[in-house]
């Protein structure tokens, strides 16, 4: 005989099963976002702090260094991008802390805006420690600090670097970068040439440039010291050119700035008639900086102003 | 006429249905009460952490404000240069440059006459207010050197200063 008791499916169970989906739903939902907002808000945050922290790093004194690392208590990505609006341009740091609910790397959001920041990294630099060196910038007179930037991922193999920067490696003991003699050392690293052409970076002292692997050569000058060769090699590209164009506009700014300066010092009996239209001819070829390989005439113009100054007895600089 | 009376039977699942309906409704009020409140907490703690990281910006930038190249004296790693700061005042092109509020320098030892400076009394008057107005409450301070070239000596002249400045967050306080 067939057993003709089922389970009694009223109408009570249809309420509470589609009521109670719809709120567990609803539930779910809300929490993600909350959980989104909390993230969006933390990397907000974490871009303010790591802004913040990038002022006390800076130095004062003519000296490059190498402070603490800058640690996040996650795998955090930075993202380097600049903007050459404006009189200064801007730097936009954005960073996002990986996250276990939903996308493993939210898109960056709210970056924090400074005018007066040169970081030099890779456009995306991923990492729980982010090693840093700060090298002082000048063309001739101060111009900025470079903050310099890689990862505890990044790993750096130097061949033949020139004594100068092998020094500076060991003095400041900057972490995962080796120095060698042969490329073939080089093990899981991204080789850096001196001297040769078959690594990924390659640094050409003659032409005072550096090229990327698939990446366009961009040009430094090292008469003032050595702060533009590193940010050419642990920065890309594209970073490492809007970045210089913003530190011309700088420069051109400060010209502008001495050439008043000069001119106020001559109304007091002392001052330079041949300095100040040097200043004038340096602001404007710093402004219009369109390519990186005008910093060898604009390093030319530099050298110009710094011998003229020497001379003066109320220096302008 | 006699008025009929029809007496309406509810069924016990009816009775349960309301009774369900209710708790949830009521479940829902609370929980959304609970997020309000979450919600307030949390926006504050961002604004008072926002208002704090504001705050440490200023006095981490007051500390380097002599080192910019702005207002550096040559060779120097705390000193202003006061012909400098006189030719930033008013200089349109570093407006939102600073990323504060309010900055100005200000000659503490040896007294001068007391009053702002511009290119017609400089270098006999007191203080040089490089951007905003001096109508705000929390202004942080640093003690430096400020330093220009003396006619009357024919030389260097340095004297004691300070810098003071305030964050873009304390006018909207």
């Amino acid at each position: 005989m067939i057993n003709k008791r089922a389970l009694e499916f009223n109408f009570a169970w249809m309420f509470a099963l589609i009521v109670g989906a719809a709120i567990i739903g609803l539930a779910i939902y809300f929490a993600v976002s909350f959980v989104k907002t909390g993230n969006s808000a933390n990397n907000a945050e974490l871009g303010k702090e790591l802004g913040t922290i990038l002022s006390p790093i800076e130095t004062n004194l003519e000296i490059t260094k190498s402070p603490t690392p800058i640690t996040f208590p996650t795998n955090t990505r930075i993202y380097n991008d600049c903007d050459l609006n404006g009189n200064f341009g801007t730097q936009l740091i954005s960073v996002v802390a990986e996250s276990s609910i939903g996308d493993k790397w939210a898109k960056p959001k709210n970056p924090t805006k400074l005018s007066n920041k040169y970081l030099f990294s890779s456009s995306i630099v991923e990492g729980k420690a982010f090693y840093i060196l700060v090298a002082p910038f000048n063309m001739p007179y101060k111009i900025a600090d470079l903050i310099i930037m890689w990862s505890e991922k990044e790993r750096y193999c130097f061949v033949n670097p020139p004594n100068d920067i092998a020094s500076d490696i060991q003095d400041f003991n900057l972490k995962n970068i080796n120095i060698t003699e042969n490329a073939r050392e080089c093990v899981n690293s991204t080789k850096v040439c001196f001297s040769g052409s078959d690594c990924e970076i390659n640094v050409d002292s003659n032409s005072k440039s550096v090229k990327r692997k698939g990446e366009k050569t961009v040009y430094y000058d090292d008469k003032y010291g050595n702060s533009l060769l590193y940010a050419a090699i642990f920065s890309n590209s594209l970073v490492y050119e809007c970045q210089l164009k913003r530190l011309m506009k700088r420069n051109s700014e400060l010209s502008s700035l001495y050439l008043s300066k000069s001119l106020l010092l001559n109304s007091q009996g002392c001052g330079s008639s041949v300095l100040q239209p040097l200043f004038a001819q340096y602001a404007t070829k710093t402004k219009g900086m369109n390519n990186t390989v005008e910093i060898r005439s604009i390093s030319t113009l530099a050298q110009g102003i710094e011998d003229e100054n020497k001379i003066l007895s109320c220096k302008v600089f | 006429m006699k008025t009929k009376y029809y007496h309406v039977k509810y069924s016990k699942a009816q009775l349960k249905i309301q009774q369900m309906a209710f708790v949830l409704v009521a479940i829902v009020v609370f929980f959304s009460i609970v997020a309000l409140f979450y919600f307030a907490i949390n926006l504050s703690g961002i604004k008072s952490n926002y208002e704090s990281l504001e705050e440490q910006k200023t006095s981490e930038m007051v500390r380097k404000l002599s080192g910019l190249p702005e207002l550096r004296w040559e060779g120097c790693s705390s000193c202003v240069d006061l012909d400098k700061a006189l030719l930033l005042k008013n200089r349109t092109s570093y407006k939102g440059f600073w990323g504060l509020e309010y900055l100005s320098v200000e000659v503490v030892y040896p007294k001068v006459e007391s009053r702002e400076c511009d290119k017609g009394v400089y270098p006999n008057c007191n203080k040089i207010t490089i951007v905003g107005n001096n109508n705000l409450a929390r202004t942080t301070s640093n003690y430096v050197a400020l330093c220009r070239w003396d006619q009357e000596i024919q030389g260097n002249r340095c004297v004691l200063g300070k810098i003071n400045a305030a964050g873009e967050f304390n006018s909207t306080r």
